[in-house]
């Protein structure tokens, strides 16, 4: 018993003789690689450093100016981009005014197309006038030949007063043969002499009036006449420019 | 009449040369010498007359075609040759007579209105109208008469044809043609008959 006592003593004395050992082997290990962590921190440290010195060195030659010019590219960029977005704002409002006015042409237009339509309906309307331009012809046409007719009538009112002018002048001569009996009758004679050559007298002024009316007459007659043409030409030129018009 | 003495002129010329174009037929065929006139002087000559009018839109042109009835104007007539190389038409009645110088103031008429749309936009041409014998230059005279020119023509001293120009407006009237416009047509005028 105490033999075998003694022996789990010894089995338990190398057993934990070995653990120790074995841990301080381990330990050593250890450490050993924590120095060697250590060392590679270093490295890494020292080699961003000497990248940190190469890098300041090479920046001023070259990236400094690529880094300057991107930054003025950039600015400008933004520059441009802020105009743009400026513009497009610009542009977005103008396109909804447009749209406006758009929609108001269009509404103008429309109101447009029906006075269009309105004016070449007055002016079939005003190609009428060719009716009345006929009807003041045909008036005046009856008023000249009516100048013409009382013409006529002067002449042969002309004619009887020079006769009663002649009858007058030969009752006289008949009063002076009839002698102291036709004394009253001469009177009456040179009276009605008298008349007559104040009748003709006003004959001729009359006939002066006839004739000035009749100049009058057909120069407004031609006038008017000339006046239609002019006006109906006018109004087919009108016309056909109207029809011309495409809204 | 407050009016310039370029556009009387001016309506003279269109007076004498669109008369002249008109009658190119008894012209040729007669040696009529043409002289201008006044209104006293024409008032004296007892012819038949007709009238012709242009009208713009704010004037008036009345155009006067004076023809003796006689038997020299209805000789220098038949004389002519139409463009058919036959006598013209029979002027032996005063009625037909008429109707010869009726057509020459159409021509008349005709010519004035296209030199006076030169000046003018807008103008209207009448039809020609006989007035009667009792009618007088005086009574073409109004308020509105702007300015008249006459020109006559005679053989051995007498009038045969003449023709007259009234210009009536309201306001001012100018007529502006140089000589070209008459020079023009009368150069080409000779080619409308081919």
């Amino acid at each position: 018993m105490l033999y075998l006592f003694a022996g789990l003593a010894l089995l338990f004395l190398i057993t934990t003789l070995f653990l120790a050992v074995n841990h301080a082997h381990l330990r050593k290990s250890l450490d050993v690689a924590q120095d060697e962590l250590a060392q590679d921190q270093q490295r890494l440290r020292d080699m961003q450093a000497e990248l940190s010195a190469a890098v300041k060195l090479q920046a001023p030659a070259s990236c400094e100016s690529d880094f300057e010019q991107l930054t003025q590219q950039y600015n400008s960029l933004n520059t441009q981009f802020e105009n743009c977005n400026e513009r497009c704002l610009q542009a977005e409002s103008e396109l909804a005014q447009a749209k406006i006015e758009l929609n108001n042409y269009s509404s103008q237009q429309s109101n447009n197309e029906v006075v269009l339509q309105g004016l070449v309906k007055e002016m079939e309307r005003l190609k009428d006038l060719l009716l009345t331009f006929e009807r003041w012809n045909a008036e005046l046409t009856a008023l000249i030949d009516h100048n013409k007719m009382m013409q006529a009538q002067n002449e042969g009112f002309s004619t009887i007063v020079k006769q009663t002018i002649i009858l007058a002048l030969n009752a006289s001569i008949e009063a002076a043969c009839a002698g102291e009996y036709g004394r009253g009758f001469a009177v009456v004679a040179d009276e009605v002499r008298s008349l007559a050559v104040k009748s003709e007298n006003l004959n001729n002024e009359y006939k002066s009036h006839l004739s000035k009316n009749e100049v009058i007459t057909i120069s407004t007659f031609q006038d008017i006449q000339a006046s239609s043409q002019l006006i109906l030409t006018a109004i087919n030129n009108f016309s056909s420019r109207l029809n011309q018009i495409q809204l | 009449m407050a009016y310039s003495l370029r556009s009387q002129e001016c309506f003279n010329k269109v007076l004498t040369h669109s008369l002249r174009s008109a009658a190119s037929d008894i012209l040729d065929a007669s040696s009529l010498s043409e002289s201008a006139a006044n209104d006293a002087d024409l008032s004296k000559h007892v012819m038949s007359r007709i009238m012709l009018t242009i009208a713009g839109i704010d004037f008036r042109i009345t155009f006067l075609l004076h023809y003796a009835d006689s038997q020299a104007i209805r000789g220098i007539i038949k004389s002519t040759i139409s463009e058919e190389g036959v006598p013209a038409s029979s002027v032996e009645h005063s009625e037909e007579l008429d109707a010869y110088f009726l057509e020459m103031g159409n021509r008349l008429c005709g010519e004035a209105k296209r030199l006076c749309y030169e000046s003018f936009d807008h103008l209207g041409m009448s039809t020609p109208c006989v007035l009667s014998e009792r009618t007088t230059l005086a009574d073409m005279h109004n308020d509105d008469l702007k300015c008249e020119g006459h020109v006559v023509f005679q053989q051995m001293d007498k009038t045969l044809m003449a023709g007259s120009v009234f210009v009536y407006s309201k306001g001012d009237l100018e007529l502006a043609l140089d000589e070209s416009h008459f020079a023009e047509q009368e150069g080409t005028g000779e080619l409308e008959f081919f």
